[in-house]
C-alpha cells in the first residue's frame, strides 16, 4: 500500500476498452487520483462518461478519497470533481512519497486500518439514507426561500403581525 | 609547548573534531523533526474517522430519528399563514397595492 497522496493518471486514449484497462490497475479507496486529460484532443465529456460508467459498473468506492480530473468541462456534475488546471486541486494530498520513519509508519498503519474499515462498509446501507436526507433538505431550503420572500413582501407592504 | 601540554591537546583536538562532525547530523535531525508527513497522516486518519462516523453512526441516527418531515410541516404552515396575511391585506379596500393595480388597469383599458 502506498501513502494516501495524489496519484496522477494520464489518460492517453478516448477508447472505452483502453480506459478500462488503465483504470483496472488503480487502487481506488486507498489513494486520491487525478485524471489528466489535457493530452486528449477529442472531447473530454465522452472520456469522463467512460470513467463514470466504469466507477458505477465496478461499484468503486469514491467516498473515502476524492477523484479529480483535469479537463475542459465547465460546470461538470458527477462523482469526479473536474478542474481546468492542476493549481485548482486541493493541496491537502500533495506530498512527495518518501521512506517513512517509525512514528510515521505506525500512523500510516492506523490510516490503512481506517481505509479497510471504510472499504468494507456496504454502500447500500448508507447511500439511500444520505440521498433522501439531501432531497428533503433541498425541499426545506426551497420552502425557506419561499417563506423568506413572503416575509419580505409582508414587510414591504407594511403588514404587521 | 611542552610535551605534557601537547599530549593534553591530542584528546581535546579529538573532542573538537567529534563536535564538528556532529553538526551536519544535527541538521538532518532538524529536517526529520519537521513532522510534516506525520501531521498529514494524523489529519487523514481523523478525516477517515469522521467519514466512518458519518456513514455508520450519523446515518443510523438520521434513519431512525428523522426530523425533516416535522420541519417541512412547520415550514408549510408558516408559508400558508404568510400567504393568508398577504391575501387578506390585498383584499382590503384601501390597500395601496390594490389601488395601484386598479390605476394601471384603468389607464391601459380606459378605451374599453
Amino acid at each position: 500500500m502506498a501513502l494516501p497522496i495524489f496519484k496522477k493518471i494520464t489518460i492517453n486514449s478516448n477508447q472505452k476498452r483502453l480506459i478500462q484497462s488503465q483504470l483496472d490497475l488503480l487502487d481506488f479507496g486507498e489513494n486520491p487520483f487525478i485524471f489528466e486529460m489535457s493530452n486528449l484532443n477529442s472531447n473530454h465529456e465522452e472520456t469522463m462518461e467512460h470513467i463514470e460508467n466504469y466507477l458505477i459498473e465496478h461499484e468503486i468506492n469514491t467516498y473515502s478519497y476524492p477523484l479529480f480530473a483535469i479537463a475542459d468541462i465547465p460546470n461538470y456534475q458527477g462523482s469526479i470533481s473536474v478542474v481546468s488546471e492542476l493549481k485548482f486541486i486541493p493541496k491537502f494530498y500533495r506530498y512527495k512519497s518518501k521512506q517513512l520513519n517509525a512514528k510515521e509508519n505506525s500512523k500510516f498503519k492506523i490510516v490503512q486500518l481506517k481505509q479497510t474499515h471504510l472499504n468494507h462498509l456496504q454502500k447500500e446501507d448508507f447511500e439511500p439514507v444520505i440521498n433522501e436526507y439531501a432531497r428533503t433538505h433541498k425541499e426545506i431550503f426551497l420552502r425557506h426561500r419561499e417563506n423568506n420572500f413572503l416575509e419580505l413582501l409582508k414587510k414591504g407592504m407594511g403588514i404587521h403581525e | 609547548m611542552s610535551n605534557d601540554k601537547k599530549s593534553d591537546m591530542i584528546g581535546f583536538k579529538d573532542f573538537l573534531v567529534q563536535q564538528e562532525s556532529k553538526l551536519p547530523r544535527k541538521n538532518t535531525r532538524m529536517e526529520n523533526l519537521n513532522h510534516e508527513l506525520l501531521t498529514f497522516l494524523d489529519r487523514d486518519a481523523k478525516r477517515l474517522d469522521k467519514l466512518i462516523n458519518l456513514y455508520e453512526e450519523k446515518v443510523h441516527m438520521i434513519k431512525n430519528y428523522p426530523q425533516d418531515a416535522n420541519i417541512i410541516v412547520s415550514l408549510d404552515s408558516e408559508v400558508i399563514s404568510n400567504k393568508i396575511d398577504i391575501i387578506d391585506f390585498v383584499k382590503h379596500n384601501d390597500c395601496e397595492l390594490k389601488n395601484n393595480i386598479n390605476n394601471v388597469l384603468k389607464f391601459h383599458f380606459k378605451a374599453l
